[in-house]
């Protein structure tokens, strides 16, 4: 694995590098479009590169060379003026960011007396943490995500859907707080505000680039694009502009490769950090599968969607994202225990206990097992129900339909059966749950049950050991 | 030169010496805050104690050694200043005190149902989150001076400077003692 190795605090040293890096290139990759401007602009007129230079005590010929010395020049010259829009557009960005986002997402600020559970979470989490409380948000709509947003003290904003909040119980809702509350000390909510602030600038080049194209707003430009389409200044400005185009586009593509490099990487320590944080990897995994397939939220904008917990859009799932799975593994790897729904089809058949839980692939014969055994079966059922179930409310849930759904609907009863078999260290909410269901599994055999848990009290013992201290109990936080 | 390379390696201690005290300040500076969060918790608790009482007394008036065991650990807890044991002791039996009450209380079902006694157990059942929360960053920077102070050119210079490695804080250390002795049953 990889990802077996991750430091915190070392990623936190690269986030802040990487900040202060792109604040310093993308000015930088600025200056270099405005200098292609110049240049395009002399190479497509000639004529004004001579008007130009004429007025400068250089010789010039007319080699490509000496264009590119004198678009340079010319960038010098208008060089305070871009950084003046560009600091303007930062300080704006730095300042209203989170009115912006609030207004883009339609989430709203919550106090302690509104959502006295989740804030009380999210307060607890920050103590344990020893930062400062961030700003709570909700979104009402039903599908689970969660997002953090904010550059500074001041603006950082832990938000989450109403939908998360119905699903998750007490522990899931708190590992994807953690995760969220993660994001934001590792610094990585920074980084990508910053470099959303850029992309937001570039994109807005490529629209104005793009303007006299898509809507026919070149004739009132006096660009007479289409009436002397054939005259040779109307093809040149044409040549010019695409090539503008290309320029802003590579820059575009630029900004979204550092956003990659940096997303992916970003989502493990999150995930890392929130089972370090809770002590609970279990309840991170199980969010996790509950938010697979549910996270869409088509409204969001792109530089929200980024620093949310799952995808918001299937074109995500493949870029900013890692897979669930992957991070599942991770996040077994990271803690060293941790059980996930597939395992149980590793761990609970009367065979041996399989110690590495990273293991993916289950031979054929055991999942011949896995159907026979009454607990294992009950699971795969049940999944198979739910699947089915997804299937149907999904389509509801896409198109974006208020309330639409109760919440007895989306969480069939057989998605139950599962939660109170996932809790093989009789965790306090899964006794009773077990108990209510008319198909409660059978009790997990003795002699399976007690290797789990002994892997599981040295991985605890492990995790904490830098801090020598037992976890803290986690008492009541109240009624949901 | 000679010399400059002896005033160059004098120069470039000097710098670290000054780095590593500043570090080490910076991270005992920030134990003590840590430390000031849980204070504020658990003044919270001792304020949240004789209403608490009273309310209970209201109900349950001859449970009398219960109370005064409650508000001796209190008086006992607010005496204690400081990060040291005997703190950590005296919020610990004040920790075991209260979930005494709270048994005693579960006798009492017209006292559960009070909506004033539920508003104050919420409000204590938060406090101990926060203790929680609030002693678990405490020990991690306690942790984090810890190890920074044993490190290799660190630990010379706290010696220097007087560093001391600093305590961590225990409640449950108390009350596991506490558990492990067998319950005394009495039936007269």
């Amino acid at each position: 694995m990889a990802y077996k190795t991750v430091g915190l605090k070392t990623h936190i040293w690269n986030n802040n590098f990487m900040t202060f890096a792109m604040l310093l290139v993308l000015p930088g990759t600025l200056l270099f479009m405005v200098w292609m401007v110049f240049l395009g602009w002399f190479l497509t007129y000639p004529d004004s590169f001579a008007r130009s230079a004429r007025d400068y005590p250089y010789s010039y010929s007319d080699s490509i060379y000496d264009y590119g010395t004198h678009a340079f020049t010319m960038t010098l010259a208008y060089m305070p003026y871009v950084l003046v829009v560009v600091g303007v557009w930062y300080a704006i960005a730095w300042l209203f960011n989170r009115q912006i986002i609030m207004s883009a997402t339609g989430a709203k600020e919550v106090s302690r007396k509104e959502e006295p559970v989740l804030y009380n979470l999210l307060e607890n989490l920050s103590m344990s943490k020893g930062i400062t409380m961030p700003r709570l948000g909700i979104i009402e709509t039903d599908a689970l995500n969660a997002f953090a947003s904010g550059i500074d003290r001041g603006s950082y904003t832990v938000t989450v859907t109403r939908g998360l909040m119905d699903i998750m119980d007490k522990h899931e809702l708190e590992a994807v707080i953690a995760h969220e509350l993660t994001h934001i000390q590792n610094n990585d909510v920074r980084l990508m505000m910053v470099i959303s602030i850029f992309a937001g600038m570039i994109g807005t080049v490529i629209a104005l680039f793009k303007a006299p194209f898509s809507s026919g707003y070149g004739y009132h430009m006096g660009y007479g694009i289409s009436s002397h389409g054939r005259s040779r200044d109307g093809g040149r400005l044409i040549l010019f502009i695409l090539g503008m185009m290309a320029v802003a586009f590579l820059a575009s593509v630029v900004t979204n490769l550092v956003k990659l490099y940096v997303s992916r990487r970003r989502e493990f320590m999150a995930d890392a950090g929130a089972a370090e944080l809770t002590g609970r990897p279990d309840a991170m995994i199980r969010a996790l599968r509950k938010i697979e397939g549910h996270s869409e939220m088509p409204q969001m904008p792109s530089a929200v969607a980024e620093m949310c917990i799952s995808p918001t859009s299937l074109r995500e799932l493949w870029s900013t994202h890692p897979s669930t799975d992957s991070r599942i593994d991770a996040l077994k790897a990271f803690a060293g225990y941790g059980l996930d729904e597939s395992d149980y089809a590793i761990k609970y058949p009367e065979k041996e206990v399989i110690e590495q839980p990273a293991q993916q692939n289950v031979p054929n014969q055991q999942v011949n097992d896995i159907w026979d055994n009454p607990v294992t079966g009950a699971i795969l059922t049940g999944t198979l129900a739910e699947m089915g179930q997804k299937a149907g409310t999904f389509g509801n849930r896409t198109k974006g339909n208020p309330g639409g759904m109760g919440l007895a609907a989306q969480v069939p009863s057989a998605t139950k059966v599962q939660t109170a078999a996932q809790d093989p260290w009789g965790n306090e909410d899964a006794a009773p749950k077990a108990a209510s269901q008319t198909v409660a599994p059978k009790p997990v055999p003795k002699t399976a049950a007690r290797k789990p848990a002994k892997v599981a009290a040295r991985a605890r013992r492990s995790m904490e050991s830098w801090a020598d201290l037992p976890t803290p109990p986690r008492k009541t936080f109240g009624q949901r | 030169m000679s010399n400059l390379i002896l005033l160059a390696i004098l120069g470039v201690s000097v710098l670290m010496t000054i780095a590593i005290y500043n570090r080490l300040v910076g991270l005992s500076v920030s134990r003590k805050n840590a430390f000031s969060n849980i204070d504020v918790q658990l003044k919270l608790r001792h304020d949240l104690v004789p209403n608490l009482i009273e309310t209970v007394r209201g109900y349950a008036a001859h449970e009398k050694g219960t109370f005064e065991e409650v508000t001796k650990a209190r008086s006992r807890a607010m005496g204690a200043n400081g990060d040291g044991k005997d703190r950590a002791q005296a919020e610990s039996a004040l920790n075991q005190s209260l979930m005494k009450l709270m048994m005693v209380t579960e006798n009492y079902p017209e006292l559960k149902a009070d909506m004033r006694f539920q508003q104050l157990q919420d409000e204590l059942t938060d406090i101990e989150n926060k203790i929680a929360a609030t002693r678990r960053f405490f020990n991690g920077s306690t942790a984090e001076f810890n190890a920074y102070l044993g490190q290799f050119p660190a630990v010379f210079i706290g010696q220097l400077f007087g560093f001391k490695e600093q305590n961590f804080l225990e409640f449950e250390a108390a009350e596991r003692k506490a558990m492990s002795v067998a319950p005394t049953v009495s039936f007269s």
